[in-house]
């Protein structure tokens, strides 16, 4: 991927620039920072926005509907040919990743700024995203209201 | 002060002198206060003004810290109306007070630093004694026994006559079962839930491990049989990537050691894959009622599928996994426990929890061993009061011994079972790293590898606690002893072992490794001999053999040269002191005992022999016959339960037809009961095994009771 990376200037990076002020010989060293986070981003894991075929980060909650209704159809299972079965499916699972972490304003926020490197804590961060767990606890649920009623043995 | 059943109003409280401003606790309760528009870091300048929070702050305090919230809970059931706000202050409360009394006492910090927010919130969503929570190991359990009724008696902890330091279930009715070997909880906890459901129950069980207790393969024995029988119960897996003690060498962090380690870490980092899992369900879910069943038959099939994402280890076993979860953070922590809390029939559920040892404690995050057991330290600067002593550890000297004899026999290898740190072994890693295995907690399996590698010629050391050997004694007799092959054992923390008790004591294995028929049992009565014993360990080459010595340091005598040991004649000992009437015949570091026992009773005017056996099989014949025939009393001493060094003396003697004359034998052995834990010289005092014990035991013998009685006080 050629390294065109947005530059539009969001929130979070004017947060960054706070941080960076001190210019050297009057040239504001900013972008290395941003640079370096960007590219990082691209190497490791898709961006979340370009999953949902978004242009820029400043997309409204409508919009972003918008395109995650468009790429579902696309990219459903059900609506892919057979022989690409597999793959839709694994796009589709991004997608829909990809739209619960936009589609809230929480952790849309942290995303984005996990985009600009804010995160300059140094040990590795695991997240652990609240999604995953909860469907787990909504699965036992269902589970356990479908199993056998327990064996009552009782001591005689 | 029990305050128990109502909400606390948190901005009108005063408790004694402290005036107390949560100024980060929520807008509401920054009404009025003149804090609430300063800045978080100005407010320590202010005189008169305590936070609660110290872990924020970066401040330790040598005087107890301030702990307005946690001064109202004395039992869980003053949790109960906390909000989750109150909740995460509470943790941070618990932990500078955790920081504060492993500060005074000594202790296991790292394991219960980690562990805080999870004790709180299995606390608050739970209700014990009804409930039932096992802690693993139970080193971990300082905060739960701070919040359950014993906060007073924290300073005891680890001493004589105050608390363990390990779970116990003597000492309260929230101790559900005894810890202090791992790996037992998820057995333990089975068993509740089973027991439960015979007697109609509807309490939870709660069974907390560690990933390094998930190596023994109980775990693995528990959790097949609780998948089996399907019993409603949780297993909290508590990962921090700790897997030995420390998981470190002495020069910096390792991988914990194990494949279980990296596929836990993969189940961290695994989400995508296990996403498609959960999408896969939320699929076949929309299909329907009436086709449930079809639905629940295709996510088995989607299930078994989709492989490399390690939750299907403990799922095929039977357990639900949930996870991973953040274990500091309470919120999360406290939603998932009371969801499966509420749920019926759930069977088994693991709830794969991600903590850090030694959180909230900078000192102990960045240490390599993470603190995991400290002795007093100063919480403002982390460093800990070492006495300096003119002598090191036995545990040190054998990790010498070892490495000169490793320097010339190539064929030398150690092997030890997760206790890197407590066995020497990592001083020995450092040195040959190629030549030190690692197995994890897993004895059992590090004997009989012992054993492999012996068939192939080789000569492997097994350094393994005295009492965590008996994990593995079938393997010891089966795999070792019966088929002679060379293994040597170095069994470390023989005897009474101080402040960790009866759990970590090393009372039997005089007992147990000498009734073996091919093995060559030895104890050395200082380091010297231990040097000594290990070269000779190493010659033996057509049996296998065992040495066994104390935890402490050595007392003094001068080192072979180059640390390396020459071979004893085996089955020979050596008299210490000629003398006459009364001889003390002594096994292991008991000698010294013996030796000044023989000063008291000289004082009175009787000079004793002393001798030390050295070996316990096979035994000094010839010198128990001079001993029998030239004495009238002939009295072992040993630190060991019965059926040990003095019962081989005794029957030798009964079959050479020593005690058919006029000689009196007298054993001396740790009594038929369990030490409690306490300073080691208190723990001798109470097994009736200190010199003056011995001393009175001569007199006793002799008819001199007034003696006896004025050397006992």
């Amino acid at each position: 991927m050629s390294l065109t990376i947005n530059f539009v200037l969001q929130k979070s990076d004017l947060t960054l620039n706070k941080l960076a002020r001190a210019p050297i010989n009057g040239v504001k060293t900013i972008s290395v920072i941003s640079c370096k986070a960007k590219e990082l981003q691209i190497h490791n894991k898709k961006n979340l926005y370009q999953v949902l075929s978004v242009e820029s980060h400043n997309v409204s909650l409508h919009e972003l509907k918008k395109a995650y209704r468009a790429k579902a159809l696309q990219l459903h299972p059900d609506a892919c040919p057979s022989s690409k079965k597999e793959e839709c499916t694994k796009q589709f699972v991004e997608l829909h990743e990809a739209y619960e972490v936009l589609s809230d304003p929480q952790s849309r926020r942290m995303y984005d700024l996990s985009l600009v490197g804010d995160h300059a804590s140094g040990e590795q961060k695991v997240h652990f995203a609240r999604t995953v767990w909860e469907t787990q606890l909504d699965a036992l649920k269902q589970r356990s209201a479908t199993r056998p009623k327990r064996r009552n043995i009782c001591f005689v | 002060m029990a305050l128990c059943g109502f909400a606390f109003p948190i901005n009108h409280r005063s408790i004694s002198s402290h005036t107390i401003q949560h100024c980060f606790f929520g807008k509401d309760l920054q009404q009025g206060q003149s804090c609430s528009h300063k800045p978080f870091n100005q407010l320590s300048k202010r005189s008169g003004v305590v936070q609660a929070t110290l872990s924020e702050r970066g401040e330790y305090h040598s005087q107890r810290p301030p702990t307005p919230l946690l001064d109202t809970i004395n039992y869980p059931i003053h949790m109960k109306n906390l909000s989750i706000k109150e909740l995460k202050q509470l943790a941070d409360e618990l932990r500078s007070d955790v920081i504060f009394n492993v500060s005074k006492t000594g202790g296991h910090l790292g394991s219960s630093l980690g562990v805080v927010e999870l004790t709180v919130a299995l606390h608050y969503v739970f209700n014990t004694p009804q409930d039932k929570i096992l802690w693993d190991v139970g080193h971990q359990s300082y905060p739960h026994k701070i919040l359950t009724g014993r906060r007073d008696r924290m300073h005891t902890i680890r001493q004589t006559n105050g608390l363990a330091g390990f779970t116990k279930r003597s000492e309260s009715e929230h101790d559900c079962f005894g810890t202090g070997h791992s790996s037992t909880t998820i057995s333990a906890g089975l068993g509740m839930a089973v027991g439960r459901d015979l007697k109609g129950g509807t309490n939870d069980v709660v069974a907390i491990i560690g990933d390094g207790a998930m190596t023994a393969g109980q775990a693995y024995e528990a959790m097949n049989n609780a998948g089996y029988l399907d019993s409603d119960m949780i297993v909290i897996l508590n990962d921090n990537k700790q897997v030995s003690l420390p998981t470190a060498t002495l020069d910096g962090p390792i991988p914990p050691v194990g494949a279980l380690s990296s596929a836990l870490s993969r189940l961290q980092s695994n989400r995508p894959l296990r996403e498609l899992r959960e999408v896969a369900k939320e699929v076949t879910k929309q299909i329907g009622g009436p086709m449930h069943e079809l639905a629940a038959k295709v996510d088995e099939y989607a299930r078994g599928m989709i492989s490399g994402s390690g939750s299907t280890l403990f799922e095929e076993l039977g357990l639900y996994y949930i996870g991973p979860v953040d274990g500091h953070s309470i919120d999360d922590l406290v939603a998932i426990l009371k969801e499966v809390k509420s749920t019926k029939t759930t069977g088994p559920v693991l709830i794969h929890v991600i903590t850090e040892k030694g959180r909230g404690y900078p000192y102990a995050e960045k240490a390599a061993d993470k603190y995991h057991g400290v002795a007093k330290f100063d919480p403002a600067t982390g460093k800990q009061f070492k006495s300096s002593a003119p002598t090191q550890s036995y545990t040190t000297y054998f990790a010498e011994a070892l490495i000169a004899e490793a320097e010339a026999d190539k064929q030398i290898v150690a092997i030890h079972a997760a206790m890197g740190g407590g066995t020497g072994m990592n001083l020995f890693h450092r040195r040959f790293p190629s030549r030190c295995f690692d197995v994890g907690i897993a004895e059992q399996h590090a004997v009989t590898f012992a054993a492999g590698l012996a068939c192939e010629g080789l000569k492997p050391f097994c350094a393994i606690y005295s009492s965590f050997l008996q994990r593995g004694y079938d393997q010891v007799v089966h795999d070792v002893d019966l088929q002679k092959l060379p293994v040597r054992f170095a069994m470390d923390r023989a005897g009474l072992v101080g402040a960790d008790g009866p759990t970590h004591s090393g009372s039997f294995d005089v007992t147990y490794m000498a009734c073996l028929p091919n093995m060559v049992v030895m104890a050395p009565s200082d380091e010297a001999e231990l040097f000594h014993m290990v070269a000779t360990a190493a010659a033996i080459d057509d049996r296998p053999s065992c040495f066994r010595y104390p935890r402490g340091n050595g007392i003094g005598v001068p080192l072979p040269p180059g640390n390396k040991g020459v071979p004893l004649e085996i089955g020979k000992g050596r008299i210490m002191i000629e003398g006459e009437r009364v001889a003390l015949l002594g096994y292991g570091t008991a000698v010294q005992s013996c030796l000044t026992a023989a000063g008291l009773v000289k004082e009175r005017g009787l000079n004793i022999t002393v001798a030390d056996a050295r070996f316990c099989k096979p035994l000094d014949h010839n010198l128990i016959r001079a001993l029998a025939k030239s004495h009238e009393v002939l009295i072992t001493v040993e630190e060991g339960s019965i059926g040990g060094f003095g019962s081989h003396v005794a029957h030798f003697m009964a079959l050479d037809g020593l005690l058919d004359g006029k000689l009196k034998w007298r054993p001396l052995v740790l009594p038929d009961r369990y030490i409690d834990h306490g300073a080691p010289d208190d723990q001798l005092a109470e097994a009736g095994l200190t010199p003056s014990h011995i001393a009175a035991t001569v007199f006793n013998v002799l008819g001199q009771t007034r003696e006896a009685l004025e050397v006992m006080s």
